[in-house]
């Protein structure tokens, strides 16, 4: 069998043999994780919200309030808004809740709000038929007594 | 005779060839190296560099093998720990890219690629979320590694490769596990994505869309499928670079789509986009623009 000369990986085999052999590592490592839908760097996989997504009977939010006011995360930029939104939405679906360790606490407390009195909430929603959310229980998760 | 005239004339093509690839290796290092400072900034900003994560940290456990292997070696922590050690790595964040725009030494390419490096694990260790974006930046540097033409070409174009990668796989994954085929997937999707600017920001025209998607699944469903369409033409760039212009500007539209419909801020994956630009007529038309300023200044 003829092996095309232009195929890119021929190129590497004959030109540039160490990168010839990154990319085959690196196309078996990805295919092999993706068989098994796991992911370890460096063998990232792009599934862009591939997983079917089931209708949940609640939505939960978490918002946080600094000095009486809530805390809008759309007019944070981008980044600071994964640092401290997702930060905050991962610690609090831990089954350890760690919004119980001071460490965190004070970490969020020193990046949003320079000692403000600081609230957490977490919000269940429902949509209704016109897709607006509404919220059904408001729980308080900061301050509370263990801290 | 000949064989002299042949030879002259071949080592003068190599001069030519040579001064061209020096010509791009610049402006690539301009446009990379620029994107990149660029994106930092935005971070500065945001207060989401080393800086802006010098606090006593929360670290979330790990299930892959090199976060853990990161975190063993403690130097987020330690980076993160110190406030002075953070402002420094801040600073060297800013300071290589400028100085290897300046004099090109492979050396500060190398360490700006292991700076990113370190900063992409940090930064995903602390939000507790395996964000992507930043790997398409500390990809774009590795070919400035060398000088070596051939090389340098090779790994510039492994970095297109990345880049079809990314949104070919991305539209191939839905189609294997169905979610395309899933008439509610993006309602459901935007159910639990946008809940916090619905709630929050309930009367604004992004709010106003993203209801007005989740409440009619079926308009939903076709930007879902449009969506996947677009991913799926990037297979088109593993066969041929015709359509390379066509797929810098899809890459540009998903980006934006992107943003408007999910609220994902995926413009520092764009610095890939570069890898779909011709170069050489770029080169042309900058020297053309160079040449022309002080034409028209003497005027």
């Amino acid at each position: 069998m003829k092996i095309p000369g232009h195929l890119f990986l021929f190129r590497l085999y004959n030109e540039f043999k160490l990168l010839f052999v990154v990319a085959v590592v690196f196309i078996m490592g990805t295919g092999w994780f993706a068989l098994h839908s796991h992911e370890e760097f460096p063998f990232l996989l792009f599934g862009m919200y591939s997983l079917k997504e089931k209708k949940q009977a609640e939505y939960i939010a978490y918002t946080i309030a600094v000095d009486g006011h809530e805390i809008i995360y759309n007019n944070m930029p981008d980044a600071q808004q994964e640092l401290v939104a997702t930060t905050l939405a991962n610690a609090a679906s831990l089954k350890t809740n760690p919004l119980a360790d001071a460490a965190f606490i004070i970490w969020l407390k020193c990046y949003t709000v320079n000692n403000k009195p600081l609230e957490i909430y977490k919000l269940t929603c429902v949509y209704n038929a016109d897709g607006i959310p509404q919220i059904t229980t408001r729980e308080l998760l900061y301050p509370h007594g263990q801290i | 005779m000949e064989s002299l005239r042949l030879r002259h004339a071949n080592s003068f093509t190599r001069m030519a060839k040579s001064e061209n690839f020096t010509k791009q290796y610049r402006l690539k290092a301009f446009f990379v190296f620029g994107l990149a400072l660029l994106i930092l900034l935005n971070r500065l900003w945001a207060h989401a560099l080393f800086s802006g994560m010098n606090h006593p940290l929360f670290l979330f456990r790990e299930n892959e093998a090199a976060y853990r292997f990161f975190l063993q070696t403690h130097i987020p922590q330690t980076i993160t720990g110190y406030q002075l050690l953070s402002f420094v790595f801040d600073l060297l964040l800013f300071l290589i890219p400028v100085l290897f725009i300046i004099n090109l030494r492979q050396s500060y390419a190398v360490v700006f690629s292991f700076l990113l490096l370190i900063y992409f694990f940090t930064y995903n260790l602390v939000t507790g979320h395996h964000y992507h974006g930043l790997v398409a930046a500390i990809l774009i540097t590795l070919p400035f590694w060398t000088k070596n033409e051939q090389r340098f070409h090779l790994l510039w174009e492994a970095g297109r490769y990345y880049w079809l990668y990314i949104f070919a796989s991305a539209a191939l994954w839905k189609i294997v596990r169905g979610s395309v085929f899933y008439s509610e997937q993006l309602s459901h999707i935007l159910k639990a994505q946008q809940l916090h600017l619905l709630l929050q920001q309930p009367h604004s025209i992004h709010a106003q869309m993203v209801q007005y998607l989740i409440a009619n699944p079926a308009v939903a469903h076709a930007v879902l499928i449009i969506n996947v369409l677009v991913q799926l033409s990037f297979l088109i760039g593993f066969f041929t670079k015709k359509f390379d212009p066509l797929l810098f500007a899809l890459a540009i539209v998903f980006c934006l789509a992107n943003y408007f419909v999910m609220n994902i801020v995926s413009a520092e994956l764009l610095i890939l986009n570069l890898t779909l630009l011709n170069w050489e007529k770029l080169s042309v038309w900058v020297s053309v623009f160079f040449r022309r300023i002080p034409l028209e200044k003497k005027q």
